[in-house]
């Protein structure tokens, strides 16, 4: 027995004397050689000695950004922060809460749907910004915003870049976590080449070009409540990607965030050299389209003119000129819009590139005889056209991208005129008063008295709970029958992702909005159907509290040593890739070159300095 | 004819609720009734007082009072004797002459009933009775019916016991419907969510939420808000929504119809499945026949709706290509999955209650009884076994059927069908209130009308139930 015991005894400490004999590097050795290796760079740090202390922060998320909140609460847990969890149940109790200051830091999320860098920051950065719920309050980056928006694109690059560099590392007020990659899927019977990344109806095309006229191209939606079809009293995306194609405008939106005059109401376009005149001029060959009682379109013998486009931008900036507007905070900047009639202030103004304002306007059409007044004198052949002035109150070349957004659509101003007249929009009473646009007259059943007047590419003929019917407008662009490729086209609302996708796999989808992001591979693997990746159009960033009522808002250290933990490939692993690196709000429609400049070890060392000055 | 009326009203008087409900409804024959019975009162009072009168004067010459004073003292000094206690106490005093002044009532009445007896004279009739007595003139009574008709219409329906029981039901539906819209207006209010701020998105100004909030009048104070929603029930108007501004009612009513195909074509394939199935593992229990069935009811009841759908969509969709993945209108064939999938639950829970009830019922003696009268054994099973077993199996139907009406929020999702399921549990989360309050009015009301069909239905299963009913004093199922 005794003998037994000693040879164990032996064995152990052979075994032990083998572990240490062993080149194995054990975690006290690492952090030893780190230490060393960083010896250099804490030499330099001034705080080394301190010894930091114990952080707590609250993060407030969005129930649905779980995942994201979970991924930072651990790296910030591995920093040595304690991080306490705060879900807001949905969107309105998340802007409370952020509004309230209740929150330390916030997985917060800003979209941007008319690709304008200034829309993509203003609202949430300045300080009496709409959306900015976090507190920001600096009068150097309004300067910046405001400076950045009187610039053309050539120049604002580096305003903004600037502007983002001083939000995300000097002041630290947000930090980048990443834009989504937004994948669409659709069915074969597409031709690929036309599906773009801010899809606009009239350029789909099949595959087989002979279809257009005859085949309904199916896509899906997933909002189905909608309000109104009035462009400037609907925000909400349910409707606002139909009534993009619903009512024409004086410029469209490209993939690539760029405006131009492609399915517009304008043949073409100039800015003074002021940056402060924007000069449209119109073309004579798009009409007004309306939709009798058994749902067939006609044409209302009246041509979308300059009349239209005047009253309608001017309502559209102007919150009184209906019941509950919902657009008219785009159009801030919007000061005039007047007919131009004097042809001698085309020739005066000049545009930035020197030339006039008229040679601008006349490239590629009948040179410019007279200028119309009405539109009874417009005749585009014989040189009499229609332009356009829109004056902006400060310089603010990216007013052309929010003309393209569905809040400057052009209506028809004599019947909205005559449909909403007697309506006291200062009393205005939901269940009673009926204004243009209330979709309940587009919905078939006893309701339908479809009312509207349509200058777009698409009319809407009826909608029910399950889809709406279009076809495409035979009034518009009469001298470019090719303006819309396919003809007949259905919308249906599938709320759940999973049953668009079932629906696309089926063969009853052609379009499908969205699809769940994790099943990309089901569309990748399967014959009939493609598969298209885009960057979104939202960025999430890491907000900090700015309200003054947080550990976070007095220093800048704390802020950087929460900013440099939160690593970017963490996120992107758990949505499974379908993401993109960014740098600020901005990066969704701008890239100014910055890249975030954090090393690692960084956190510990804005921690001592936090405790330092602390 | 004159006579069953009479009755009807008297009964009808006699309950408190439904008297004021024929006061209400009856308001112009009671009122002329009322001043008429005030003014003869003042004589008929007078004439009674003097009745009463000569009664006590006899009961005081015969000594009955007297005699009612002995034993009202020799009772109440034995009382307080046996509970030892004082009897020279002021408690005493005043129990004994309350006791006194009660016998002597009743005594003195007695008597003045005794009197109008003897002499012949017409008792002083009630006020129902005098208006029962006023209508027995042909013309007040036409005119009565004529100003009055809804008094006649309730009279009408308490004459029968099943219209009544029906109308008692529907009248506490119509409290229901308020309580649910108090309940959940009142949860709903207090909740942190705010309509506006969900509405409008997270781009709202300050002053587009406030323009919002003042045109759904959610500006005003909690209890105008609760007000303005039981006004707008009463008159059948729930308003309109938040999002979409849409008639609510309208928005529901075409609802309904998707929501009750779905429901009954999924009711039917859970009967013809689940009924056969539940007589057959009943008859053979214990058997491997009874266990495999039942295993499957068992995975028939634990699928998840959601994934079950999802499995058919993938199959007969998808791979196959014979149904559509999602609900188009106008198609029935587009419905066939969800109400298989919404069937097989309800087939699944019906098809082991079915069996249960049969076996239970299949032990008792009468069963006993038939089959040693010779009789086949699918005669018994028929007749004698499942009709007795009947009530839970048609209770938990019902109460499955009933709630599938009130709309299968998940199925209708998975097959995009728009009905009052996912009606409400979208409109949950913004929370859209005049919307939510409509679907839980709507569901309410829907319980309880399933529920009134099957007690109904309970009255032809069980004749006891029908007799209780029938029976004046036990009117409650």
């Amino acid at each position: 027995m005794k003998k037994r015991r000693l040879a164990a005894l032996a064995l152990c400490v052979s075994a032990a004397a083998s572990m240490t004999a062993c080149n194995v590097q054990t975690k006290s050795d690492m952090t030893s050689a780190a230490a060393a290796e960083n010896q250099a760079s804490a030499e330099a740090d001034p705080n080394a000695d301190v010894e930091i202390g114990e952080v707590n922060l609250k993060l407030l998320y969005n129930s649905s950004d779980e995942s994201i909140a979970n991924v930072i609460r651990d790296e910030l847990t591995k920093a040595g922060i304690t991080v306490e969890m705060s879900a807001a149940s949905d969107g309105a109790a998340f802007r409370e809460q952020e509004g309230n200051g209740n929150f330390d830091i916030a997985v917060s999320s800003w979209a941007n749907p008319v690709g304008t860098p200034d829309y993509g920051c203003r609202g949430i950065w300045e300080s009496v910004g709409d959306s900015n719920l976090t507190g920001i309050n600096d009068e150097k980056l309004d300067e910046l915003i405001n400076q950045a928006a009187a610039e053309t694109a050539d120049v604002y690059v580096e305003t903004y870049g600037e502007a983002e560099r001083y939000v995300v590392e000097e002041q630290v007020y947000m930090t980048p976590l990443y834009i989504s990659m937004t994948g669409r899927a659709s069915s074969n019977i597409l031709n690929q080449d036309t599906i773009t990344n801010n899809q606009r109806w009239e350029k789909l095309d099949y595959a087989d070009e002979s279809l257009r006229d005859t085949r309904t191209l199916v896509l899906t939606q997933t909002g189905s409540t909608i309000t109104t079809w009035d462009p400037i009293r609907a925000d909400d995306q349910s409707s606002g990607y139909a009534l993009d194609e619903m009512y024409v405008h004086l410029l469209t939106l490209q993939p690539d965030w760029s405006v131009s005059t492609d399915s517009s109401l304008s043949y073409n376009y100039a800015v003074s050299d002021d940056n402060s005149s924007y000069y449209f001029i119109l073309r004579d060959d798009c009409g007004f389209a309306r939709i009798d009682a058994d749902g067939n379109v006609y044409d209302s013998g009246v041509k979308v003119a300059a009349e239209d486009v005047v009253y309608s931008l001017n309502r559209a900036k102007d919150p009184d000129s209906t019941a509950m507007h919902k657009t008219y905070s785009m159009y801030t900047n919007l000061d005039t819009v007047e007919i131009v009639t004097d042809i001698e202030e085309l020739d005066s103004v000049k545009t930035a590139g020197g030339t006039s304002v008229r040679e601008v306007l006349e490239a590629d059409i009948t040179p410019i005889e007279t200028l119309a007044a009405t539109r009874d004198e417009v005749d585009n052949a014989a040189g009499s056209y229609q332009v356009v002035r829109c004056n902006t109150t400060v310089p603010y070349p990216q007013i052309l991208n929010c003309l393209t957004f569905h809040g400057a659509g052009i209506v028809d101003s004599e019947w909205v005129e005559a449909m909403n007249e007697g309506v006291d929009y200062s009393t205005y009473d939901a269940t009673k008063d009926k204004l243009y646009g209330d979709s309940v007259t587009t919905v078939e059943g006893a309701t339908y008295d479809n009312q509207l007047s349509l200058s777009g590419n698409y009319v809407l003929t009826s909608m029910n709970d399950y889809q709406m019917n279009f076809v495409a407008n035979p009034y518009l662009r009469t001298n470019d029958p090719d303006c819309t490729k396919i003809k007949i086209l259905t919308d249906r609302f599938i709320a759940d992702t999973d049953t668009a996708l079932s629906a696309l796999r089926s063969g009853e989808v052609d379009l499908p909005y969205s699809i769940p992001s994790t099943k990309y591979d089901v569309v990748e693997q399967d014959e009939n159907l493609n598969l298209t990746k885009f960057p979104g159009i939202r960025a999430y960033m890491l907000a900090f509290n700015m309200h003054g009522n947080s550990i976070v808002s007095d220093s800048v250290d704390l802020r950087k040593a929460v900013a440099s933990a939160i690593k970017y490939e963490d996120i992107s692993a758990v949505l499974a890739g379908n993401t993109i690196e960014c740098y600020s709000p901005l990066s969704t429609c701008l890239d100014a070159g910055n890249k975030l400049s954090y090393q690692a070890g960084d956190t510990e060392k804005y921690l001592r300095a936090y405790f330092a000055n602390k | 004819m004159k006579d069953k009326l009479d009755k009807l009203m008297i009964r009808a008087f006699a309950k408190p609720l439904y008297r004021i409900a024929l006061v209400l409804l009856g308001l112009p024959t009671f009122v002329v009734a009322f001043l008429a019975y005030m003014s003869r009162k003042g004589q008929e009072d007078a004439g009674h007082q003097a009745i009463v009168e000569t009664a006590r004067k006899e009961a005081e010459e015969d000594g009955s009072l007297n005699r009612i004073r002995e034993n009202a003292g020799m009772y109440l000094t034995n009382k307080y004797h046996h509970f030892n206690k004082d009897t020279d106490s002021a408690e005493f005093k005043k129990e004994l002459e309350q006791q006194i002044r009660k016998d002597e009532e009743a005594e003195i009445a007695e008597r003045t009933n005794q009197i109008y007896q003897r002499d012949g004279l017409k008792k002083r009739p009630t006020f129902i009775e005098f208006l029962c007595g006023c209508l027995n003139n042909q013309g007040l009574l036409v005119l009565s019916v004529i100003t009055s008709l809804p008094m006649y219409v309730l009279l009408l329906i308490s004459a029968n016991p099943y219209s009544r029981y029906i109308f008692e039901r529907l009248i506490m539906m119509i409290f229901v419907a308020f309580g649910v819209v108090f309940v959940v207006f009142t949860i709903l209010h207090f909740a942190s969510s705010d309509p506006a701020v969900n509405v409008l998105g997270e781009t709202a100004t300050a002053q587009q939420i406030a323009d919002f909030n003042r045109v759904y009048g959610l500006d005003q104070p909690y209890i105008i808000q609760l007000l303005q929603n039981f006004k707008n029930l009463a008159t059948f108007n729930l308003g309109n929504s938040y999002s979409g501004n849409e008639d609510v009612m309208a928005a529901i009513l075409r609802k309904f119809p998707v929501t009750l195909e779905m429901s009954v074509y999924a009711f039917l394939i859970a009967v013809v499945i689940s009924i056969p199935i539940g007589i057959l593992t009943a008859v053979k229990p214990n058997t491997a026949f009874d266990y495999v069935f039942m295993f499957i009811a068992l995975v028939g009841l634990s699928l998840p709706a959601f994934w079950f759908g999802m499995l058919l969509i993938l199959t007969f969709s998808i791979n196959n290509h014979i149904l559509p993945a999602s609900y188009v209108e106008g198609n029935k064939l587009s419905l066939l999955m969800p109400a298989i999938v919404s069937g097989t639950h309800l087939a699944a829970s019906l098809a082991r209650n079915t069996r249960s009830a049969l076996l239970e019922v299949l032990g008792q003696d009468y069963i006993v009884t038939a089959k040693a009268k010779g009789l086949s054994n699918v005669r018994v099973i028929a007749k004698h076994a499942l009709g007795n077993a009947l009530i839970p199996i048609v209770t938990v139907a019902g109460l499955q059927f009933g709630g599938s009406l009130g709309g299968s929020a998940v199925i209708e999702k998975v097959f995009n069908v728009k009905g009052i399921g996912s009606y409400v549990v979208d409109k949950q989360f913004l929370p859209d209130i005049p919307a939510i309050l409509g679907g839980v009015v709507y569901v309410s009301i829907i319980i309880s009308l399933v529920n009134l069909a099957v007690d109904l239905i309970y009255v032809y299963l069980d004749p006891r139930i029908k007799s209780r009913l029938k029976s004046p004093r036990r009117k409650k199922l």
